[in-house]
């Protein structure tokens, strides 16, 4: 580190970017990955930036990885069919039936390009919104995060399958299985473990997400070999051009896409995908009459367009308040604290060296990276027209591994077996048409909605009035959102000709 | 130019393979998620240390066990490094070892040797215009359940057990459901609850302005453990002390069963709350305690860490010990059949450790 400061500003700038944008865009290209995990691995280099004028460095390097990762997530979703990180999910559903009819580098582009386009948009406004956030942050409570859940629930429900009530019946299981382990009051007590200590930190996640999505798609993948349509250059290109333009042509929806992923990002504690599903759901909702999860465009554009909105909508509570948008913002801050950052107090907003470095750093990651992003899915997509034989397997011990590494091989055995319960719940799930997307949600967003229930039970509904409690017109977010939910699980029950049918 | 590049290749693993040689480079386990308060300490406290370490040849790297809430870190000490010399464990305190029955697969707190510890306060802090029912955080683990207990002395005043126990659900509020330590500070500065606690740190950011208006203030801080005296104010805010606020209020020292509790309780938090054990007959023992000792002594690093950490006492080694032992010793089975009985209150599925009966 001592070399690289003493290089020129510019040529430490120009580095750290490069790198940041390298590293998060190639662990982003790992399934099942995501960004989490690019900022975890980070505190294992961490004591390198641990050195007098290296911190503003570790800012910039940071928030590239963060968005090179955000962007690059997109790859394995939409060539695979496995989400690179739960945001990435929605992208998937019409991506990777794109992917499959030739068309990679037109979906990868199209991805990409929004993502870049309205990463760099909100991100001008995100931090010229600054001084306003607190009269934005003071508006979302409890309430709200338990309304906007509760949408998110019925959307995912109605929007991505015609089937709705095997829909409802996967996110119960997906909220049953995320009942496993230790209660949500905090107090110690264990559920639903049958006694086996190893479900006492309920179901990991990684396991759940890769068994559910990367064995049944991989095994898919190797029966479909011959699915996938050989293109020349000159097609990678046109299509890549077609996908670019594609953004322009449904700019309004990309732009809908991108406040619905800010304004949820806005909000603590409300990462896992709700941005991303919300903005899908409403470009599904304001496209009457189409085909979406066969490879409709605008279902890509509508929840890329939340992705790297998302994020910065994300870091706004985070460095402000020091209250994280989400888990991975929280990684983020444990790192930023331990440099010797203030996170959450005025002292560090009025630290201009800082805002400085985590401005440019996301403003320039994000451009780099959407620049780099485009230019690579020309040769990462080429994965489709190779044998799958020859990646298929690597790629799935290379998943195997991250899913057993990033829980310490710790329960080796345990993993391993739950690995291939899920895989086969996936494949069965698959084939009978249970949503998986809904189903991965509802186990993510579960432990949120209960314990913010157990919080409004002792907050508002204290003394035992439910119906006549104020919280109805004080907190009218809530309110809105109950009725949304219902309605729109009515209308995906009653409405019997949807065509759509991802599972 | 491939020979060269070898040849660089080559040069650089010698120097790596000699300049390592004859050093050990330590795993220690923080029992707790990565971004949580232990991680913080303990990434502070290293960043220190290893500066000194590394004149002995070794040097630390953290390694984070969030599993069964911090409790795996500490059963993975205690078998899988059960005769790793390597191996150090900045443990998740003491009072889950207390207050849970089974699986600590031969973990026992008493077995150990200590490097260093840091004896540490917490701060309750309460909104200066206060509701007839005032609400508070439960959640964490059951480590919220002493400030509470504190928070219901204090409003209740002089009871028997059982008055208190009823007074504790007529004069407060408890919220249930919070999971990070960020969700309940926004709770407190949006006024959905009114009582809180935090560590010092918090005290000059997150509830800086809140302090400045007059909308908040600290009620009381639990104070340290002492050696001798039980336990002592807070060097950071003397006269918050809680025993010099609940002498104001109700014109007496506190006493009673659900005091003795809650003192015992506050006593292991800030006597376990922050330190490093390593197992007994550690070969690197001496070099360990040294270099902290070191790293105490110097002014620069000293520094770094009281602004970082809160001017709290540090104890080394013996010294630590002494101040465990005697926080061990207050232990008697009827506060421990106390501390079942009130925490059960709490909603804690609390079992004493039959290794205590």
């Amino acid at each position: 580190m001592e070399l690289i400061l003493q290089q020129s500003v510019w040529i430490q700038w120009a580095l750290m970017l490069t790198l940041g944008c390298l590293y998060g865009g190639l662990i982003g290209l790992i399934p099942s990955a995501g960004p989490s995990k690019a900022v975890i691995l980070l505190y294992s280099i961490i004591a390198f930036f641990d050195v007098a004028g290296a911190e503003y460095l570790f800012v910039l390097f940071s928030i590239a990885t963060v968005v090179s990762c955000s962007i690059g997530d997109s790859f394995a979703g939409v060539l695979i069919g496995i989400p690179g990180g739960s945001g990435a999910a929605a992208t998937m559903v019409d991506g990777f039936p794109l992917a499959k009819k030739g068309k990679a580098s037109y979906a990868l582009s199209s991805a990409i390009f929004c993502s870049t386009i309205n990463g760099l948009f909100f991100g001008v406004i995100g931090f010229a919104l600054f001084p306003f956030y607190k009269e934005i942050g003071d508006v979302i409570g409890t309430p709200e995060i338990v309304g906007l859940i509760f949408t998110s629930f019925a959307l995912i429900s109605v929007v991505t399958t015609k089937h709705t009530m095997r829909s409802l019946t996967a996110i119960s299981v997906g909220c049953f299985l995320a009942t496993i382990g230790y209660a949500p009051d905090g107090m110690g007590a264990v559920r639903n473990t049958l006694g086996w200590e190893y479900l006492e930190d309920g179901i990991s996640l990684l396991v759940l997400g890769v068994g559910l999505f990367a064995l049944p798609e991989l095994i898919q993948v190797l029966k479909e070999k011959t699915e996938c349509v050989y293109i020349d250059k000159k097609t990678h290109n046109e299509q890549t051009w077609q996908g670019i333009v594609s953004v322009w042509k449904h700019k309004w929806l990309a732009l809908m896409g991108g406040i619905i992923g800010w304004i949820t990002g806005l909000m603590p504690s409300t990462g896992g995908g709700i941005g991303d599903w919300a903005a899908y759901s409403a470009t599904v909702g304001v496209s009457r009459g189409e085909k979406f999860g066969d490879g409709n465009i605008k279902g890509i554009i509508g929840s890329e367009g939340a992705n790297n909105s998302g994020k910065i909508g994300g870091l706004l509570p985070t460095i402000m308040f020091g209250i994280p948008g989400n888990k991975m913002y929280a990684y983020l801050m444990a790192l930023w604290v331990y440099l010797g950052f203030d996170v959450g107090t005025t002292v560090l907003l009025e630290d201009t060296k800082f805002i400085d470095h985590l401005f440019w750093g996301y403003m320039l990651g994000t451009g780099i990276s959407g620049f780099l992003m485009i230019w690579f899915a020309r040769h990462v997509s080429k994965i489709l027209y190779i044998n799958p034989l020859y990646w298929a397997i690597p790629v799935m011990v290379l998943i195997v591994w991250s899913v057993l590494a990033s829980n310490g091989y710790i329960s080796l055995w345990e993993d391993i077996f739950m690995l291939i319960l899920f895989g086969l719940l996936g494949t069965i799930m698959k084939n009978y048409k249970f949503s998986r997307p809904a189903f991965l949600m509802s186990f993510i967003l579960f432990p949120r909605i209960e314990s913010s229930l157990i919080q409004m039970q002792g907050l508002y509904f204290y003394n035992g009035v439910y119906i006549t409690n104020s919280i109805w017109w004080e907190h009218p977010i809530l309110t809105v959102c109950i009725l949304l939910s219902v309605s729109l699980i009515l209308y995906g029950l009653l409405k019997k000709d949807r065509s759509m049918d991802y599972a | 130019m491939k020979r060269l590049i070898m040849a660089v290749l080559i040069s650089a693993s010698l120097t790596t393979f000699t300049t390592t040689a004859h050093s050990e480079n330590f795993n220690y386990i923080v029992a707790g998620s990565v971004s949580g308060g232990h991680a913080k300490w303990a990434q502070q406290v290293t960043k220190q240390w290893n500066k000194f370490l590394k004149n002995y040849g070794h040097t630390i790297s953290l390694r984070y066990i969030k599993q069964q809430r911090g409790k795996r870190g500490m059963v993975e000490f205690a078998t899988t490094y059960k005769d790793n010399p390597t191996v150090l464990l900045q443990p998740k305190g003491a009072i889950k070892w207390i207050t849970t029955s089974g699986g600590w697969k031969g973990y026992d707190p008493k077995k150990y040797i200590t490097i260093a510890g840091q004896l540490e306060g917490t701060f309750v802090f309460v909104k200066t215009e206060l509701p007839d029912i005032p609400a508070t955080h439960i959640g964490g683990g059951g480590e919220t359940i002493v400030d509470a207990m504190a928070m219901v002395i204090m409003l209740c005043g002089p009871m028997e057990l059982s008055e208190i126990l009823q007074c504790q659900k007529e004069k407060l509020r408890l919220v249930y459901g919070w999971k990070g330590s960020g969700q309940r500070r926004k709770a407190y500065l949006s006024n959905d609850i009114q009582i809180t606690r935090d560590g010092f740190a918090h005290m000059r950011k997150t509830y800086k302005d809140e302090l400045k208006s007059g909308k908040t203030k600290v009620w009381f801080s639990h104070g340290i453990v002492d050696g001798k005296l039980g336990m002592i104010a807070d060097p950071n805010s003397p006269h918050t002390f809680f025993d010099k606020v609940y002498y104001k209020k109700w014109n007496k020292l506190p006493s009673g069963d659900y005091f003795n509790v809650y003192r015992q309780t506050a006593m292991f938090r800030s006597a376990f709350g922050k330190h490093i054990i390593v197992h007994a007959n550690n070969p690197h023992y001496l070099d360990l305690v040294n270099s902290f000792k070191e790293m105490l002594g110097d002014k620069g690093a000293r520094k770094i860490l009281d602004k970082k950490l809160g001017v709290y006492p540090w104890t080394i080694g013996k010294s630590t010990e002494e101040v465990h032992d005697r926080v061990w010793k207050s232990l008697d089975k009827k506060s421990l059949k106390n501390m079942e009985i009130i925490r059960r209150t709490f909603k804690e599925n609390t079992n004493i450790n039959p290794k205590l009966n």
